[in-house]
């Protein structure tokens, strides 16, 4: 290498560590939760099971949840506009419906109310009623909309993934000895501890998080850069067509028809995706002599998260149309989505990409944790930014654990009966988090640490309990019956719950430990080296 | 279960960790293989974890198994070596063994 070569390169490492460390402290807070709510969402409709748990219901086909729902919905709203049956599966036990009224045809008429989503039994179409709850979909909501209004959320959970993917990037240049701190981690070391733990949980999982990273932001990508569809389509509709398939559209004629049974429609369709199954229903004009049958392809499949459609008629059962093949776009951007959420994953890889999640989380974690513990001076005083990135550490990595253990608590010990009470849920799980992160502004900052951590363990751990003694599927007799769902989410917690302690009983072992000198003298050390490393 | 790519991942990871010049030394082991024969240990586990995720999971899934098991695998090893450096390594031996047998039945 030339002399000037080498002079060159020292220089683009520390500009990186310098982007690095900034732009991930900035994001940083954000990006922790949106990789802990992220990765929760992984078990999304587990959660939302374990919310209610009422309802226990076995899976049955997806032709018999269809027919018993379109039974239900003959007889509770024979007339409407639509019809849209979201069918069950393995992890979905319960059929869920939507009906949307034929509007008023008095354009001066009041709109009538929205009528709410119910949940029916698939094996009968009795409509089952559980205690209200947000259950997994907030986590996945909050995931990419931060409880912000539309659109700032996704706007700002945008910028933080770009911050991220330029973090990852910059991260990668930066830390130079990738292979040969492949396996080092060192504990009890203070900033060689936590850059260890960084470099660790960063580099192992890389291909993970660069995945999720990029994923996460084409997901949305329409929406941060519309203009390639704006230059192409003067019409936002004609791109959803020539992409997704024309949606059947036609009025009511008034003349009355039977509606075609719908099990032989989903038989023909499965036949036709080559085994797929559909997961959503949505019958047009039902009874009507213009009735259709859209039936849409579940992503459980296949890495395409967006399957294809088919249009039925609703009258004699004959295939209409079907959704256009996907393009090399459509179906990228589909693998891409797929990818990103995991939807297709089985129990193993589902778990793979919690775990992998998690390592991601602590990747960010770790790295807050890093930004403050190499400023600070021995003996000196930290200067407000310190103090404060402290703080937000605390509010970060410690209280929301705390808000989420809390939103899942109130889930059983608020009354079912309570009006709003998802929202009721959801308001417990942030005032938690905020008002956590502000008490423990005003305790010294140890401390802080240890009580926060300890606080959120002693919930997580408390979750199991409470469950077992608000309803009756508690750890024993879950186990008894094999509800492996429950036993599962119990040993979650209790594993979060530990993991939560143990950082606690760190914290506090440190703050007790007065300052240890060095065993042995510092070995000179290359400060450029030292430098680019510590970022 | 379906996890023998994660066993095998493991146990190439762990032949990894070995054939490092600290490990050798922190490890204490008396006797052990070269660095070339580990490394071919570790890209030959390596090759069979890979081939395992593609049977398992198919053409599409299998190669998102395969790079997300190997990942989940360096963790667990990461954290016992910092701690039991011969533990985890002798667990690499175990990971292998287990790793290997569940390839039997299909030979």
């Amino acid at each position: 290498m030339s002399k000037t070569a080498s002079n060159a390169a020292p220089g683009v490492r520390q500009s990186m560590a310098w982007i690095h460390g900034w732009l991930g402290l900035l994001a940083g807070w954000i990006l922790f939760a949106m990789f802990l709510t992220g990765t929760a969402s992984y078990f999304r409709p587990e959660i939302t099971r374990w919310m209610q748990p009422e309802i226990d219901l076995r899976p049955v086909t997806a032709a018999t949840a269809a027919d018993t729902a379109v039974a239900h919905l003959q007889k509770v709203a024979p007339t409407a506009e639509q019809w849209f049956i979201y069918l069950p599966d393995a992890r979905t036990t319960a059929t869920r419906i939507f009906i949307r009224e034929r509007p008023n045809p008095d354009p001066d008429a009041k709109p009538a109310p929205r009528r709410p989503e119910l949940r029916l039994d698939p094996a009968t179409g009795e409509e089952v009623t559980a205690r209200d709850t947000r259950g997994g979909e907030h986590f996945y909501r909050f995931h990419f909309q931060l409880q912000i209004p539309h659109p700032w959320g996704r706007w700002l959970a945008g910028l933080c993934a770009m911050a991220m993917l330029t973090a990852i990037i910059s991260g990668v240049i930066t830390h130079k000895r990738i292979f040969v701190d492949f396996f080092t981690l060192r504990w009890s070391k203070g900033q060689r501890s936590w850059l260890d733990a960084h470099n660790v949980s960063a580099v192992i999982a890389l291909p993970f998080h660069a995945m999720i990273t990029y994923t996460g932001l084409i997901t949305l990508v329409a929406m941060y850069m519309p203009w390639p569809i704006q230059a192409n389509y003067k019409d936002p509709a004609t791109f959803e067509t020539a992409v997704f398939g024309a949606e059947p559209d036609a009025e009511a004629t008034g003349r009355p028809a039977a509606l075609t049974p719908v099990a032989p429609l989903i038989a023909k369709a499965s036949e036709e995706w080559g085994g797929g199954r559909p997961a959503t229903m949505v019958v047009r004009n039902p009874n009507d002599a213009t009735a259709t049958v859209t039936l849409f392809q579940s992503a459980k499949d296949r890495l395409n998260a967006r399957g294809g459609s088919i249009v039925f008629s609703g009258v004699d059962g004959r295939r209409l149309s079907a959704s256009p093949p996907p393009g090399p776009a459509a179906e990228t951007s589909g693998v891409m989505l797929g990818l990103h959420m995991g939807s297709f994953a089985g129990p193993v890889l589902r778990w793979t990409y919690f775990l992998l999640g998690l390592a991601g989380t602590a990747m960010v974690g770790t790295g807050l944790m890093l930004w403050t513990v190499k400023r600070k001076r021995p003996g000196a005083a930290p200067f407000f930014g310190i103090r404060l990135a402290e703080r937000l550490n605390v509010g970060a990595i410690a209280c929301l654990p705390a808000g989420m253990a809390a939103f899942l608590l109130a889930n059983r010990l608020l009354p079912a009966t309570l009006p709003a009470r998802g929202d009721v849920e959801v308001s417990i799980m942030f005032w938690t988090w905020f008002g956590l992160a502000a008490l423990a502004c005003v305790r010294p900052i140890r401390r802080a640490w240890t009580e926060t951590l300890a606080i959120a363990a002693v919930a997580f751990l408390a979750l199991p309990l409470v469950n077992a003694l608000t309803t009756d599927r508690g750890f024993v007799r879950s186990f008894a019956n094999g509800d492996w769902l429950f036993v599962a989410f119990d040993l979650a917690m209790l594993a979060t719950g530990a993991l939560l302690g143990f950082g606690a009983w760190r914290a506090a072992q440190k703050s007790s430990r007065p300052a240890r000198k060095p065993r042995v003298a510092a070995r000179p050390v290359n400060p450029l080296r030292e430098a680019v490393d510590a970022h | 279960m379906r996890i023998e790519p994660a066993l095998l991942s493991y146990a190439s990871l762990a032949c990894l960790a070995l054939s490092t010049h600290r490990l050798r030394r922190d490890a204490a082991f008396e006797r052990l293989p070269t660095v070339a024969t580990l490394r071919g240990f570790a890209v030959a586990l390596l090759v069979l974890a890979a081939w395992r995720a593609v049977h398992d999971f198919g053409p599409y899934q299998g190669p998102v198994a395969f790079i997300g098991m190997v990942s989940i695998a360096g963790l667990p090893l990461v954290l016992l070596l910092s701690r039991w450096p011969r533990g985890a390594l002798v667990t690499g031996l175990a990971t292998a063994a287990v790793g290997l047998g569940m390839l039997i039945p299909i030979g």
